[in-house]
């Protein structure tokens, strides 16, 4: 069996049996980026000789016997909106393009500890706001399995490089569908985990209280792998939660029995492509001929989480990136131009008189963050920023910003409500399999409107998981997605499991 | 960009169609309060690695145009 057919945890198998070296793995790994990345663009940066250096002293340290983690020797991509060490953290933006983070995000010292090897960096919506990956400031990235289509987003990179396989494992962060949907699109496999599960600290913020960081992987045994191994409290973040941590991969192979699984009626209404919707309602069948029962399930406010999330998500969003003032760090505009313009905005002023003008004149320090913010963010940026302050501006702030938050309970009471009948809900993951790269970067709202089955699970806070279940006569994969209540990780991954085992979708590989 | 946020605003006002009477907001998804930790001293970054970043700075501080006294 070809080396890119295996999983990570065979991958680890045969790392700890010594059929394979990690030196040898990574290599593997950083040709086949060399050969197959110049068609995809999922990586922004690749640090090949770091990546064997590391490999190598985990190859040493195995070889004298010395202790080594849980990943020992497996390479790994991580979304660059992850603080590294010395490492540069763009958020695919240009007002982070020199950053270099000065200290380790928690979950990169997890891995560090863990002895996972870093293969590079990879593409995402700037600020990891898009569904596609084009809003990123650097590159496109391209659907392994159609290159004229878009690999989904935010995290669109680390799902296009497991699908690739250039790499085993990846790390992305969803805060309203960022790492299932591009999963979906990409066949693979990705999971947004309970809010607070994961620590965020070191995460770059976009949505704090929706923003969790999750694995994207090629089966369901080796995202249980890498959650284990980023998972657990963190006091640097307060919202991560204090409950210990299961062993998944111990048992992610053991199926459920008297499995319950819901359908939610409103997931199949108007607007579902119909492959899609026979593949999911296939993918349905299957968990029933493996002794499931499925029942249908209402969830009554689902039409209202996209509006509730593009209040709440733009929100947090315009208050957190208020940050990026050209002061602390990242992008300033040029100072010398900036005020070159001030003082001939001065002088056209004196010249006509115009005192009003005059005294409305920013001051220098004024017009450097204007300057900066509007030359360092991208469109959509701005859009998210303006719609958050609006939002949040006295006199809306009843209408949008409260509103949506009660509106979140309602959601969150549904599906409240609906874990008191079912163990699991199963659906689509997006309405249509990937779309074409271009088709919606002149109608933001037609692509807010692609997170219509992902965003209540971070309105919630509840874990989704996406997996493959199918191909479109195109070709292109469709996925399924899982959601289960808050800290029921271990039965959503047995439960995907299931379904994993008795299918062959997560086998595929796109004709690269 | 004005058309594009106007129909946005437009599309959100689909929350007004909720009835919310009685509802508590929702702020996180994982209800918690007063969350603690010892008072107790560490070592922050060292001023040069902060400093490290700044598009503009002495070794002392982050430099920015002249704010008084233009």
């Amino acid at each position: 069996m070809s080396l890119f057919q295996q999983t990570a945890s065979e991958h680890l198998r045969s790392l700890e049996s010594g059929d394979i070296s990690s030196v040898e793995l990574t290599r593997a790994y950083l040709d086949r980026i060399a050969e197959v990345d110049k068609k995809i663009g999922a990586f922004l940066r690749v640090d090949a000789q770091r990546a064997i250096d590391q490999a190598a002293q985990i190859d040493a340290k195995r070889r004298q016997r010395q202790p080594v983690g849980r990943l020992a020797g497996l390479p790994i991509a991580i979304k660059d909106i992850l603080c590294q060490r010395g490492e540069r953290t763009t958020c695919a933006s240009r007002m982070l393009q020199d950053f270099r983070a000065p200290y380790d995000a928690t979950v990169i010292a997890r891995l560090r500890a863990a002895d996972a090897v870093f293969l590079g960096r990879t593409n995402m919506d700037e600020f990891a706001m898009g569904g596609s990956t084009e809003n990123s400031a650097f590159q496109l990235t391209r659907n392994p399995w159609n290159l004229e289509r878009a690999p989904g987003g935010s995290s669109g990179g680390a799902a296009a490089c497991v699908a690739a396989r250039m790499a085993p494992l990846s790390i992305g962060t969803d805060t309203g569908g960022s790492i299932r949907q591009p999963a979906g699109l990409c066949g693979c496999v990705g999971l947004k985990p309970t809010y607070g599960r994961v620590s965020r600290y070191g995460l770059v913020a976009f949505a704090s209280s929706l923003d969790q960081i999750g694995p994207l992987t090629n089966s369901v045994e080796d995202a249980a792998l890498l959650l284990e191994t980023i998972a657990g409290h963190d006091p640097l973040d307060s919202t991560s939660l204090d409950t210990p941590v299961p062993e998944y991969s111990q048992t992610v192979n053991q199926p459920l029995s008297g499995l319950k699984i819901g359908w939610v009626r409103e997931h199949f209404g108007p607007g579902l492509d119909p492959e899609v919707e026979s593949a999911v309602r296939a993918a349905l069948g299957m968990y029933k001929s493996l002794g499931a029962t499925l029942r249908e399930i209402s969830l009554p406010h689902s039409k209202y989480a996209v509006a509730t999330y593009y209040v709440i998500a733009p929100s947090e969003a315009s208050s957190n990136l208020a940050r990026y003032d050209g002061v602390h760090y990242g992008y300033r505009t040029n100072e010398q131009d900036m005020l070159a313009e001030l003082a001939a905005e001065r002088r056209r002023l004196q010249e006509a008189g115009d005192q009003r003008g005059l005294d409305d004149l920013d001051p220098a320090l004024v017009r450097m963050y204007r300057r900066t913010r509007a030359e360092g963010f991208g469109q959509e940026v701005k859009r998210r920023i303006m719609l958050g302050t609006y939002a949040l501006s006295a006199g809306y702030y009843d209408a949008y910003y409260l509103k949506a938050m009660k509106v979140r309970r309602l959601i969150r009471q549904d599906f409240d409500r609906a874990f008191e009948q079912v163990d699991l809900i199963a659906g689509p993951i997006t309405a249509e399999p990937a779309f074409k790269l271009g088709e919606m970067t002149g109608n933001p709202l037609a692509m807010y409107l692609v997170d219509l089955y992902t965003v209540s699970a971070n309105l919630a806070g509840i874990p989704g998981l996406c997996l493959p279940c199918g191909r479109s006569k195109s070709g292109l994969p469709i996925g399924l997605q899982l959601q289960s209540p808050a800290l029921a990780e271990e039965r959503l991954l047995r439960g995907a499991r299931m379904y994993e085992q008795a299918t062959e979708w997560h086998k595929l590989q796109a004709p690269l | 960009m004005t058309d594009q946020l106007a129909q946005i605003v437009g599309y959100v006002d689909l929350l007004a169609e909720v009835d919310t009477n009685g509802i508590e907001p929702m702020a996180h998804a994982i209800e918690m309060a007063n969350v603690f930790k010892d008072d107790k001293a560490a070592t922050s970054l060292p001023r040069d690695e902060t400093l490290a970043n700044a598009p503009h700075h002495d070794e002392r501080g982050y430099l920015v145009p002249a704010v008084l006294g233009e």
